[in-house]
């Protein structure tokens, strides 16, 4: 387990709700009405929790009829804290873990749900984002100005800031009207 | 009706009292996310109470103690419709993409909004019917 994935988990573990919500799951695999029965909390409240569980790796969910059943992550709680402890990263691991944090959180704050909420103002977090728009972009492929926009347009509506933006970065070249991916 | 201006503002006071203790016990309890969505609804309250105290600011030296004309507070009531716009955006948002947190939120806030709003619909007919009786 990565430091990162540690600290996620201990984050989500330190909840009453969430602490009760695992011990009902240790007896049974349940659904957020019985849980919500059982601890006398929400509907609402059990799924808030639950989704976070799922997402530090602490439950696992799998669908039957009409009802998603959620189940403990077993595997999850086998290690003990001394592994996740004596766990080493080397140095160019943990400055590589530190990039990607930061990679993650700049799209995090930018994007929702997609699309981009606005165009950074600083550079290095501008770039993040160009970059994260060329991945809709095939790489070998020629496009012509009107399909970049298009792409570009899905993101955000100032279509032509961005495509001008990844030109003069080098994420796209531009010749004779027609742009390219440039591959790292 | 100065009346229901003081009722209506003495019971969103109640509320913000009744989910500052919540938070607080929430909180005591090792509880945090609970106790951030009590917080949240404070806030909701407080931006109507804010805008509330505002809006009534406007109707100060009108004399309206027989006024049953709930036009009066047009203006208050249109905020139940102007200020939960991006909630309902970002709901429906959440809900299309699964993203339950959200969701949660939003409907928290959505649940304070509608709440004030019946809220005070329900006392300006109350106070009505006592003026008429």
């Amino acid at each position: 387990m990565t430091e990162d994935k540690a600290i996620k988990l201990f984050k989500c573990l330190s909840d009453k709700s969430r602490l009760q919500i695992l011990k009902s799951l240790v007896n049974e695999d349940m659904y957020v009405e019985l849980l919500a029965q059982r601890l006398g909390l929400t509907p609402s409240t059990i799924s808030f929790h639950l989704k976070k569980l799922e997402d530090a790796g602490a439950v696992t969910s799998r669908k039957e009829q009409y009802y998603n059943i959620y189940s403990i992550n077993e595997d999850i709680f086998k290690s003990t804290i001394l592994d996740i402890i004596k766990e080493e990263s080397p140095e160019a691991d943990l400055q590589k873990q530190r990039e990607e944090e930061y990679r993650r959180r700049v799209i995090e704050n930018f994007f929702e749900y997609g699309k981009l909420k606005n165009i950074p103002s600083q550079r290095k977090k501008r770039l993040i984002v160009l970059n994260e728009i060329a991945k809709a972009f095939e790489p070998g492929r020629e496009y012509t100005e009107r399909e970049v926009n298009l792409i570009i347009a899905d993101f955000h509506d100032d279509f032509c800031t961005i495509r001008r933006e990844m030109v003069c970065e080098g994420i796209l070249t531009r010749e004779n009207s027609i742009y390219r991916l440039v591959e790292n | 009706m100065r009346e229901l201006e003081e009722r209506y503002l003495a019971y969103i006071n109640e509320k913000i009292a009744e989910h500052d203790n919540l938070h607080k016990q929430y909180k005591a309890d090792d509880r945090k996310d609970e106790a951030n969505l009590e917080k949240i609804k404070i806030n909701i309250y407080e931006i109507f109470k804010t805008l509330f105290i505002n809006d009534i600011k406007q109707l100060q030296g009108k004399n309206l103690e027989n006024i049953k004309d709930i036009n009066m507070y047009g203006g208050y009531l249109l905020r139940f419709d102007t200020i939960p716009v991006n909630w309902k955006k970002s709901l429906s948002m959440a809900k299309e993409h699964g993203d339950i947190v959200k969701q949660v939120i939003e409907e928290c806030k959505l649940a304070v909004a509608n709440e004030l709003k019946e809220k005070f619909l329900e006392m300006f007919n109350e106070l009505g019917r006592e003026i008429n009786d």
